[in-house]
């Protein structure tokens, strides 16, 4: 037997919403959304003319140097002129030097110039099979620190050279990846080698912009 | 928020936090890990429900479209939100509608558009090498929290806000419209507004996470914590807290196995979800075994 209240009956219709409306609807919905990607775009800062490239292929952790002061400029564009002597060092020798025998031979920044002013480096050279890192931190007091990773070629994997900042070759035609690091924090640097400095708060540092490398080659039909 | 990364930082230098979250990005991840686990642990169990698993496999797939045309329209690399936003809004909405019309099976549609959202794509994937370096590409694609900045966790913020206001408001009769579509419109539910109102706040919550999961692997997080949680779940609620408990599991575990062995956000934590499912499923299918020799 049921209760009073579970025996009562209700019939109801369902209907199925206007196909028509539905349409309309999603429609409407479509444009407002299209609408405001528009007025998104169009307001943003990167316009789709394609000013500014080489800024918006960058990632949080990544910079220009032109952005940075002019001390720091200065010891990017050493180090640039140290990386060039250390691998003709390394075709020379097939071993790449040592900060303090760079140091000696009196190349900059390993080399201190008395004329500069500003925090002096203490520099060392790291390896770990076919990484290298050239880890510069400040040899007294606070201070940026600096990193010079290189990656020396797979000879199981060869690749073809790309002429931009992140790819050098050596004389022997091998391509070594390069890049050049900044830490906000030179007291606090572990003086261990690291393989990828973004994972420990270094930010990597581009001279004019990113390259284009690896890039996928579309297949097409001959 | 620099205040907050150094306050962290020094908890962590003093020992009183581990040492990796002296690093504001990883911070700033485990920020976003609290906020993605209830909200796609939320929606989790809902989606399985609503047999939309291969429905967020497709939107994941048109958030890497959506990456490309924002970037093809000058967005940066680092926010192509209005590609993303736009293309996966009118997708979900164009899945949905082809699909309540035809006469086809949803799983057909779905790896129709599916397929055309992949293969477009990748058509503009080639394009957008010619602009960019892949290797930066592939960081949005799997997901690395390197590229998560304070804006994309305020979105996260807000996005998680609004969706779980609405989930919060239409929870009965989502659940309900989940189980039995004609019970729910019996109830005053209106089915249609409900497939769509659901569609487009996954769509939404896939989209702000794609920055730590990645576009290609966003769909597991959205599927894994619910399959998981079916494993220990006794009731809906225990369903959906389950479901939350995974995700955050699994995020935070992900989390911690990408700093370690340096490898993406994303794939990091769909090994650690899958785990915990297979963890879950051995478990249950032990447990069960336990109580029928018990029976016995």
């Amino acid at each position: 037997m049921t209760s009073p209240a579970t025996s009562v009956i209700r019939d109801v219709v369902i209907s199925p919403p206007s196909m028509r409306h539905e349409l309309l609807t999603v429609v409407r919905v479509a444009m407002a959304i299209t609408f405001g990607v528009w007025v998104y775009l169009a307001n943003s800062p990167f316009a789709a003319s394609g000013v500014d490239v080489s800024r918006r292929t960058l990632l949080p952790y990544q910079g220009f140097v032109g952005d940075r002061s002019a001390e720091e400029q200065r010891m990017f564009r050493e180090l640039q002129v140290g990386l060039l002597e250390a691998e003709t060092v390394r075709s020379m020798i097939g071993d790449w030097p040592e900060a303090e025998a760079m140091a000696a031979d009196g190349i900059e920044p390993f080399a201190v110039n008395p004329a500069l002013k500003g925090p002096r480096y203490s520099w060392r050279k790291l390896r770990d099979g076919r990484f290298i890192n050239y880890l510069g931190t400040p040899a007294v007091g606070s201070g940026a620190a600096w990193l010079l990773v290189i990656q020396e070629p797979d000879p199981a994997a060869p690749e073809p050279f790309r002429p931009d900042e992140e790819h050098h070759q050596l004389v022997d035609g091998s391509v070594l990846h390069v890049s050049t690091w900044i830490h906000p924090d030179g007291v606090a640097t572990p003086a261990r080698l690291t393989r990828a400095p973004q994972f420990e708060g270094w930010s990597q540092l581009y001279a004019v912009s990113l390259p284009s490398s690896h890039a996928v080659v579309p297949i097409t039909n001959p | 928020m620099n205040t907050f990364y150094g306050w962290v930082g020094e908890l962590a230098t003093s020992g009183w936090l581990p040492a990796d979250f002296q690093y504001p990005f990883l911070t700033r991840g485990f920020l976003c890990v609290l906020i993605l686990a209830p909200l796609l642990g939320g929606l989790s169990h809902l989606v399985v429900t609503r047999r939309m698993a291969f429905f967020s496999a497709a939107l994941g797939q048109a958030a890497l479209t959506g990456v490309a045309i924002g970037l093809l329209l000058g967005e940066p690399l680092n926010a192509p939100y209005a590609g993303m936003f736009g293309f996966c809004l009118l997708t979900t909405l164009g899945m949905v509608y082809v699909k309540r019309h035809s006469a086809l099976p949803p799983d057909t549609l779905i790896g129709v558009f599916h397929a055309l959202s992949l293969g477009l794509g990748l058509c503009l994937l080639v394009a957008l090498t010619r602009q960019f370096n892949v290797h930066q590409v592939e960081s949005v694609l799997f997901g690395s929290l390197l590229t998560v900045t304070d804006g994309d966790l305020l979105l996260l913020v807000g996005v998680g806000m609004i969706v779980a206001v609405l989930v919060f408001r239409e929870y009965n009769r989502l659940l309900l419209d989940s189980l039995s579509p004609p019970i729910a419109t019996v109830a005053g539910a209106q089915s249609a507004f409900l497939e769509y109102l659901f569609a487009l706040i996954l769509a939404l919550s896939i989209v702000v996470s794609l920055k730590v999961i990645g576009a290609l692997l966003v769909e597991a997080l959205v599927v894994v914590p619910a399959a998981a949680a079916r494993n220990l779940a006794s009731s809906t609620r225990s369903y959906f807290l389950w479901s939350i408990t995974v995700a955050f599991l699994a995020s935070a575990g992900g989390l911690g196995i990408s700093t370690k062995l340096l490898v993406p956000t994303g794939g990091a934590v769909v090994l650690a979800a899958s785990a915990i499912f297979f963890v879950t499923l051995a478990g249950s299918v032990l447990l069960r075994r336990k109580q029928q020799q018990a029976q016995r």
